[in-house]
C-alpha cells in the first residue's frame, strides 16, 4: 500500500470509529436499562471487535491492543463468567472515552499532545492490572462452562479480500485458541503464489482444525459473528463423539500418511509421490523431508493410542460366557416352539396367539444374540495392503491391491480361522502369480499387476473372492494348507487358474454356525439334517435310474450327468431297507467341497431351522455329523457333515 | 520497511503487517535477484516485532519461491510476536523456526 491509500484508509477508520463509539455509547445507556439484556453486550463487543481489527490494519497498535482485552472481558461477560455490576459498568463506559482519547491523539496534526498521551497511559495502566481476581470490579457468575470437553472440526476459509475488509483469519485463531486449544490445525498454503505473483494484500490461506474446549458450539458459532455474512466457507461442526480421553478413534483407522497429511506435516502430494515409490512410508518420509523423527514419534503415538482406545471402546464379553448365553437362548427357542406346538392342541385362542408371540420373540431373540459374534472384515483386509507391499517390495514387483466390502460382517471364530489362509493365498499370489513388470511387458500385460479382495453376502453365506491378473499357479497347492481351516467352519472354496491370466479364488462361510436351516429326514429309525446349503435338489428314488458303474459301485443319471450313490444305513447303524424297497425312498442331491453326490434317505420331513449343538463339547466327536439339534417334541436329530461323509464314503 | 541483503544473509527491518506488505514484497523480489542458487538463504527478524496474515503469506511465497530454486532459507532470530503466530497457525511446518532462534525462549 502507498502513503495515499493508507492515509485515505486512516480517514476512513476515523469517521467508521466515531459512528462506532457513538453506536457504544447507545448501547451502553440500553444496558444500563436493562442489564440482563444480552443485545446490548452483543453489540458492544462487535463494535470492539470491529475497532481492534481495523485499528490493528492502520497501525494503531496500542489500540488494537487495548480494545482486545476490553473484548475479553466483554467476551466473558457474554459467556456468563461475569456478571455486570455497577464497577464493571462504569469500567466499559470508562473504556469508551478511552476509545474517543486515542481518535483524538491519533488524528491530532504532526505534533502529539503529551498530557493526552499521559492520560491514555494512565487509564491503559488501569486495564492493564485487572484480571478476573479483582474483585471490586469482577463479580463471579457461577461458571456456566460445563466439565465436559468438546472437540469441534472447524474449517476456516476466508474471502480472497479479508485482509482488506480487516477480518485477518489470524485473528480468528487467536479468539478460537483462548476459548481452549488446538488439538491439530492444518494450514492449506498451496493458493500461495509466488513472490513474483502474489498480490499481499490477498487472502490465500485457509485452515482446518480441532478445537478442544470446553465451551458451547454456540460459543464458538459467536467468535464468527461478525465475520461478513456473504462467506459461505466457514463450517463447525461437533466432532467430540470421535474423542476418548482426548485421544481421536478415527486415528487408529488411518494410515501414517494420511494422518501426516492431516496434521499439516506433509502436504498430500508428496504423501503420494512416496507412496508411488512403494517404500515404507517412515523410512521415505524421513530420508525425503525435513521432518523430525520427533514428530513422527509424535503421530505414531497418537495412532497407538488412538487404536489402543477404539479396541477398548468396545464391550469385551468373554467367548464362553457368550456362548453360554447363545445356547441358553437356542434352549429357549425350542422350548418357546413347544409350547406353542403344544398350546394349539388345547384350541384355546389366547394361549395360541401368545405362545405364538413367545416364539417369535425368542427367534428375534436368538437372532439379535448371534450378531454379537460378527466382526467385519476390515480388520484382517487392511492387514494384508501391508503383507502385498512389502512382499512386492523385495521381489521387485509392481502390484495394486484392491480391497471392497470390508463392511462385511462375519463370525469372529471364522475370521480368526480365514485369516490365515487368505494371508497364505495373498502371499502365493504375490509370490508365484503376479510375474515381475518386466515379465508382464513380455507377456502384453501392463506392467503393475493386480490383486482384488472382495466380500460380499449372499444367501445366508458370506463370499470372499480372491482374484489376481498374474500367470495363475497350481490350485493342488492351495488346498493342501487351505483346506483343514475352511473345513473347521464348513467353509467351501473354488479355484480357478488359468495360465497366463490369473487366478481367482472363492471362499464361501456360512454367516453363523450355530443356527442352521436344513432339510429333515429319516435314515432308519432317526431323524437327521442335512444343512440346507449343501442341499442341491431331491427327488423320489423311483423318479430316477440307479446304474453301476465299471467298478461296481451305485450310481444315478440325471439329466445326462451321473452323480455317485451312497446309503448311510449301515454307516449310522441303523437296518438297512432292503434294496427293492427303494421305491419308497428319496434320494437327495447334495453338494460338497469338491463334488455333487445322491444321498439315499428313507423320507423327508421338511424343512426347519435348528440350533447346532457342539457333540464334541457335550459328547463326544461322532465321524460325519457336525452337531445334533433338538426337536419340537423332545427328540434329537444329528446334523450331517458333507464333507466329512463324502470323505468317509468314498464317493 | 527495510531489507539487507549481504550474500545469502537478509535481514529485514520493519513490521510484516498488511500495511508494509506492498513495499514488503518489491524488496523481497529486488533481494531474489541477488540470491546465489545452490546456497542455504538465512532470513534474519530480528526487526521485525508484528506480523499479520499477509506477513506470513509473504514468507511463504518467499520460501516457495526458493525452493523452486532448490534453495532452503532458514529464520534467524525470530521474537515470540511472530514465533507464537505462525506456530497458532501451524505454519511452522512450513516456516520452521528452531527453538534456540527464538529471542525469549529458553
Amino acid at each position: 500500500m502507498n502513503a495515499d491509500s493508507i492515509d485515505r484508509l486512516k480517514e476512513i477508520f476515523k469517521n467508521e470509529t466515531e459512528e462506532l463509539i457513538e453506536d457504544a455509547e447507545q448501547a451502553l445507556s440500553n444496558l444500563e436499562k436493562d442489564p440482563e439484556n444480552e443485545e446490548p453486550i452483543d453489540e458492544i463487543a462487535r463494535i470492539f471487535n470491529s475497532i481492534t481489527g481495523s485499528a490493528g490494519i492502520v497501525g494503531f497498535k496500542e489500540m488494537a491492543l487495548f480494545t482486545h482485552s476490553v473484548e475479553n472481558i466483554l467476551d466473558k461477560i457474554r459467556h456468563g463468567e461475569l456478571k455486570i455490576s455497577k464497577n464493571l459498568f462504569s469500567l466499559l463506559l470508562k473504556s469508551v472515552d478511552i476509545l474517543k482519547n486515542f481518535i483524538d491523539f491519533h488524528y491530532d496534526g504532526p505534533t502529539p499532545d503529551k498530557q493526552k498521551i499521559k492520560k491514555i497511559q494512565s487509564s491503559l495502566n488501569h486495564f492493564k492490572g485487572l484480571s478476573d481476581d479483582t474483585p471490586f470490579l469482577f463479580e463471579k457468575k457461577e461458571n456456566k462452562t460445563t466439565t465436559k470437553i468438546n472437540y469441534f472440526g472447524i474449517h476456516l476459509e476466508l474471502h480472497e479480500d479479508a485482509l482488506l475488509r480487516f477480518q485477518d483469519p489470524l485473528l480468528l485463531l487467536r479468539k478460537l485458541n483462548n476459548l481452549g486449544s488446538f488439538d491439530s490445525i492444518r494450514a492449506d498454503i498451496s493458493r500461495i503464489p509466488r513472490l513474483q505473483e502474489i498480490d499481499p494484500t490477498k487472502n490465500y490461506i485457509s485452515y482446518d482444525l480441532v478445537l478442544k474446549t470446553k465451551r458451547h458450539l454456540q460459543e464458538v458459532k459467536d467468535i464468527f459473528k461478525f465475520v461478513d455474512d456473504d462467506n459461505p466457507k466457514i463450517t463447525i461442526r461437533d466432532i467430540s463423539s470421535r474423542f476418548v480421553d482426548g485421544i481421536d478413534t478415527e486415528l487408529a483407522d488411518k494410515r501414517l500418511g494420511e494422518i501426516l497429511v492431516d496434521e499439516g506435516f506433509l502436504a498430500k502430494e508428496k504423501v503420494e509421490q512416496i507412496a508411488a515409490s512403494h517404500k515404507k512410508i517412515g523410512e521415505e518420509i524421513i530420508e525425503k523431508t525435513p521432518l523430525l523423527d520427533e514428530q513422527i514419534e509424535q503421530v505414531l503415538d497418537k495412532k497407538q493410542k488412538s487404536r489402543i482406545i477404539q479396541l477398548s471402546s468396545t464391550l469385551r464379553v468373554d467367548i464362553d460366557r457368550l456362548e453360554k448365553l447363545i445356547d441358553l437362548i437356542g434352549e429357549m427357542v425350542i422350548s418357546a416352539s413347544r409350547i406353542a406346538l403344544v398350546a394349539r392342541e388345547t384350541g384355546l385362542q389366547e394361549l395360541i396367539l401368545r405362545s405364538d408371540e413367545l416364539d417369535r420373540i425368542s427367534r428375534d431373540m436368538q437372532e439379535q444374540v448371534m450378531t454379537m459374534r460378527m466382526i467385519p472384515l476390515d480388520s484382517i483386509f487392511k492387514r494384508f495392503y501391508r503383507v502385498v507391499r512389502d512382499l512386492a517390495n523385495t521381489l521387485g514387483k509392481d502390484i495394486e491391491f484392491h480391497t471392497s466390502g470390508e463392511e462385511t460382517e462375519l463370525d469372529k471364530t471364522a475370521i480368526e480361522q480365514i485369516s490365515e489362509s487368505l494371508r497364505h493365498m495373498i502371499q502365493n499370489s504375490v509370490e508365484h502369480s503376479i510375474e515381475t513388470p518386466a515379465e508382464r511387458k513380455r507377456a502384453g500385460k501392463p506392467g503393475k499387476g493386480n490383486i482384488k479382495l472382495k466380500a460380499y453376502r449372499k444367501d445366508g453365506k458370506v463370499i470372499i473372492i480372491l482374484e489376481d491378473d498374474g500367470r495363475g499357479f497350481d490350485p493342488r497347492k492351495i488346498y493342501q494348507a487351505v483346506k483343514p481351516n475352511m473345513e473347521f467352519f464348513k467353509g467351501k472354496i473354488e479355484v480357478k487358474s488359468i495360465p497366463g491370466q490369473g487366478s481367482k479364488l472363492k471362499i464361501k462361510i456360512p454367516i453363523t454356525i450355530p443356527i442352521i436351516d436344513g432339510m429333515r429326514l429319516r435314515i432308519g429309525a432317526r431323524t437327521y439334517i442335512i444343512p440346507l446349503d449343501a442341499v442341491v435338489e431331491s427327488f423320489p428314488l423311483a423318479s430316477l435310474k440307479l446304474e453301476s458303474s465299471k467298478d461296481g459301485k451305485l450310481q444315478v443319471r440325471l439329466r445326462d450327468q451321473v452323480y455317485p450313490f451312497t446309503k448311510l444305513h449301515s454307516f449310522f447303524g441303523s437296518a438297512e431297507a432292503a434294496l427293492d424297497n427303494h421305491d419308497k425312498g428319496f434320494v437327495v442331491l447334495v453338494e460338497s467341497t469338491f463334488k455333487k453326490f445322491f444321498i439315499y434317505v428313507d423320507e423327508i420331513l421338511g424343512i426347519s431351522r435348528a440350533v447346532v449343538k457342539n457333540l464334541q463339547k457335550n459328547y463326544r466327536p461322532i465321524p460325519g455329523i457336525i452337531g445334533a439339534s433338538l426337536n419340537g417334541d423332545g427328540s434329537i436329530s444329528l446334523i450331517m457333515d458333507i464333507p466329512g461323509i463324502e470323505k468317509l464314503m468314498g464317493v | 520497511m527495510n531489507v539487507k541483503a549481504v550474500k545469502n544473509k537478509i535481514s529485514l527491518d520493519g513490521d510484516l503487517i498488511l500495511e508494509n506488505a506492498e513495499q514488503g514484497k518489491k524488496l523481497l523480489l529486488t533481494v531474489l535477484e541477488k540470491i546465489d542458487s545452490g546456497k542455504t538463504v538465512s532470513l534474519n527478524l530480528e526487526k521485525v516485532n508484528e506480523i499479520d496474515s499477509s506477513g506470513l503469506q509473504l514468507l511463504l511465497s518467499f520460501f516457495r519461491t526458493l525452493q523452486e530454486r532448490d534453495i532452503d532459507c532458514e529464520l534467524k532470530k525470530v521474537r515470540k510476536t511472530i514465533a507464537d503466530p505462525v506456530i497458532l497457525s501451524g505454519l511452522n511446518k512450513f516456516l520452521s523456526i528452531k527453538t534456540e532462534e527464538v529471542i525469549g525462549y529458553k
